[in-house]
């Protein structure tokens, strides 16, 4: 039979899912350990596992309906029950919500073996391990410095086309982006960009200071970038798109928090009317004057991460650390006091892990 | 009523086998007091890391086996994965079994009759870790890290519960390290960095709490007695480092003032350097290197804090030899051969006194 070629043409421009992995592994997955964990599209995990001085990129083929994730009183009690332990041998070290169906994913580790493995928690609250024995894997190298290698991976995230991570070398404390393209190929090696930031708060340039959350952000400008905060607390937004491995990038202080924070978590969302805004949960060396708490975060309006750079730097905008807004556009969120661990679920709503008298609960808060 | 925990018969009829170095202490007890005697010839094989168990028996197509944690009297279910095969039931942990941990599994055998198996899970038993402090020096005021060196893996997630540092006058001083947990790939080495935000000049924290290290002062870093290896043996007693605390440093290090001693040609004398000032060991370990034109020369390193020797693979050969610097080699106080570290880099040195290679001959 002839088959008519229109049809084959087609096929051919049908648009495909595109592969997210080369050349992955099929089972057989051991994680070292885990310091970040985050989400790309389709339900692909990423995994920075310092120890192994790589990324692990997971298909976990979970997709179906959105829900919101249950709440857990105890959660960590309910975590060390199912691993032998107590609450006290447990470090839950980062979360991750799933996008596509709201379950949360939890880093855990347990004492005194450091074993280390992913947690999920589904719409009804149910606790479970995340098994990967029959799913794709690829694992990407993150390449050192001459003298040591990085085993400080701060954080990884996905903007759509490449993956990002940020990290430092164990010994040098050089500050350092990783870029690997997709799809993710097992085996390979990620390329390096150096990263020069100017410090608001000591008015200082410094490429030391490792950047400790980011989110990839596609800006009013059209051009990728890589917002990121650090410790002491500028957030600043560095030029990654056309950026060559080996190249150093200077990173733009748009915003300061104020000294004696440091950044857990960012993630960015837009509110019902329309407005952009990126939320950094902090700790601070002290309790915070408007809360209860060490934990913390504020919104930042995107405009100021849009700004024109003659408002940065040393023109960047501080926020104003005697109250609890201000100026326009800088709000502290009264729902992450407390909260050791924050992800977006949806741009209405975040899930946190909240810190009661020592105890961690799970819930979900509704975003401003 | 009958109590088979005592029953000879059923100690024979559930042989138990341990793999590899794990010690495994088995009580056959508390079968259920209605049920039927057990009559399947169990054997349970258990890896040593705690990673699987495998139950050897004839059980029935759903064997519904869990594996419970006994805490006090209380059976806390496993999280785990169970797989079924023709005369075995394997079950894998979502995490290796814990040390020292009762432990009882349930499942249905072949002819439906309920069986349950209780065992202690126990680690090799290990010699209790011991620590070591680096570097062996003055610490200059703004130092920036020190390094823990263990025997063993050490629990994680831990450290800064588990270390304190007190002045001169013995009072603690609070909120020292970075929160940033930092282990080599091993587990063995931790780097512990002093808080940055107090440490430099002109940040807020520096301002309003202090620097954490006075100068010309005695400091003592405690580390507590309860850390535990990762096979969970402890330090024992709290150990106590004492070390002297000098001026601020500011400047880097300067390869020009390096003494370099070249070895004899023919022979495997050590090249040595030896550094104007203490340098990070733990980088010295391979920011350093010795080439002969453009081919390296394969050497065995021994280092301490202020010198470093080279020992060749083969007898040097006369001729012109250079040492290369890996730029970012550090001293104590995070200042490189490059830069310092309170550096406006807007106000970089002048790169003409920098130097990061240094020509000696072997005669």
């Amino acid at each position: 039979m002839k088959t008519p070629a229109i049809l084959l043409s087609l096929a051919f421009a049908l648009p495909l899912s595109a592969a997210l992995l080369d050349s992955p592994q099929s089972g057989g997955l051991k994680l070292k350990s885990i310091s970040s964990i985050s989400f790309g599209k389709d339900g692909l995990l990423l995994v920075a596992d310092p120890t192994s001085q790589s990324v692990i990129a997971i298909e976990t083929k979970e997709t179906g309906a959105k829900a919101k994730p249950g709440k857990v009183a105890d959660i960590a009690a309910t975590i060390a029950g199912g691993l032998g332990t107590t609450a006290e041998n447990i470090t839950i070290k980062d979360m991750a919500v799933n996008p596509a169906t709201g379950t949360v994913y939890l880093a855990v580790m347990r004492r005194p073996d450091n074993a280390s493995l992913i947690i999920t928690v589904d719409a009804a609250g149910k606790v479970a391990p995340f098994d990967a024995d029959k799913l794709s894997w690829a694992s990407v190298t993150l390449p050192g410095g001459t003298a040591s290698k990085v085993t400080n991976i701060t954080d990884v995230a996905f903007d759509g086309e490449r993956v990002f991570a940020t990290g430092t070398c164990n010994e040098e404390f050089a500050s350092r982006i990783f870029t690997i393209p997709v799809p993710i190929k097992h085996g390979s090696t990620a390329g390096v960009i150096s990263a020069e930031t100017y410090h608001v708060a000591h008015r200082k340039w410094e490429t030391k200071a490792p950047i400790q959350s980011f989110i990839p952000y596609h800006a009013k400008d059209g051009a990728d970038y890589v917002v990121g905060a650090f410790a002491c607390t500028p957030v600043a937004k560095f030029r990654v798109d056309d950026i060559e491995s080996g190249a150093k990038v200077k990173g733009v202080s748009m915003v300061e928090l104020g000294s004696g924070n440091r950044p857990l978590d960012l993630f960015d969302y837009t509110d019902k009317s329309g407005k952009e805004w990126v939320v950094v949960h902090t700790q601070r060396f002290k309790a915070d004057s408007f809360g209860s708490s060490k934990f913390w975060g504020a919104r930042v309006s995107m405009d100021y991460i849009n700004g024109a750079e003659d408002k940065a730097n040393e023109k960047a905008t501080w926020r104003d650390v005697k109250a609890k807004t201000g100026p326009e556009g800088i709000e502290i969120v009264d729902a992450l006091f407390g909260a050791v661990q924050v992800d977006k679920i949806d741009n209405e709503s975040a899930v946190v892990l909240r810190d009661t008298e020592g105890k961690l609960s799970l819930e979900v808060i509704a975003l401003p | 009523m009958y109590h088979r925990a005592a029953d000879v018969r059923t100690l024979l009829l559930f042989p138990l086998m341990a793999v590899g170095s794990a010690l495994l202490f088995t009580k056959v007890s508390d079968w259920f007091d209605n049920g039927p005697v057990p009559t399947a010839q169990v054997t349970l094989d258990l890896v040593s890391d705690g990673s699987s168990l495998v139950l050897i028996t004839r059980a029935a197509s759903e064997p519904e086996l869990t594996v419970s944690a006994l805490v006090g009297d209380r059976g806390l279910p496993v999280m785990g994965r169970v797989e079924t095969l023709v005369d075995r039931l394997k079950f894998v942990p979502a995490a290796p079994l814990a040390g020292s941990q009762r432990y009882c599994a349930e499942w249905l055998a072949e002819d439906g009759s309920s069986q349950k198996l209780e065992f202690e899970f126990r680690l090799t038993p290990q010699k209790p870790p011991t620590v070591r402090f680096a570097p062996q020096a003055t610490l200059p005021a703004n130092a920036l890290k020190f390094y823990l060196r263990f025997s063993q893996p050490m629990e994680q997630g831990v450290f800064l519960e588990r270390l304190r540092l007190l002045d001169g006058d013995g009072k603690e001083v609070i909120g020292p390290f970075r929160e940033t947990e930092l282990w080599s790939p091993d587990g063995k080495r931790l780097t512990v960095w002093v808080h940055p935000g107090r440490q430099k000049a002109g940040v807020n924290l520096n301002e309003d709490e202090g620097p954490v290290l006075r100068a010309n002062s005695k400091h003592t870093l405690v580390v507590a007695g309860s850390w535990r290896s990762t096979s969970g043996v402890a330090l024992g007693e709290d150990v106590r480092f004492d070390f002297q605390v000098g001026p601020a440093d500011h400047t880097m290090p300067m390869m020009e003032k390096w003494q370099i001693t070249a070895p004899k040609s023919g022979t495997r004398e050590p090249l040595s350097v030896s550094f104007d000032e203490p340098l990070d060991s733990a980088m010295l370990a391979s920011a350093l290197s010795v080439h002969r034109g453009s081919e390296s020369v394969p050497v065995e390193i021994e280092v301490d804090g202020l010198d470093w020797r080279a020992i060749p693979l083969q007898p040097w050969i006369a001729g012109s030899y250079e040492l290369r610097a890996d730029p970012n080699l550090e001293d104590l106080a995070g200042n490189n051969l490059t830069k310092p570290f309170e550096v406006d880099v807007s106000e970089l040195p002048d790169t003409k006194t920098i130097s990061t290679k240094r020509a000696f001959e072997v005669r």
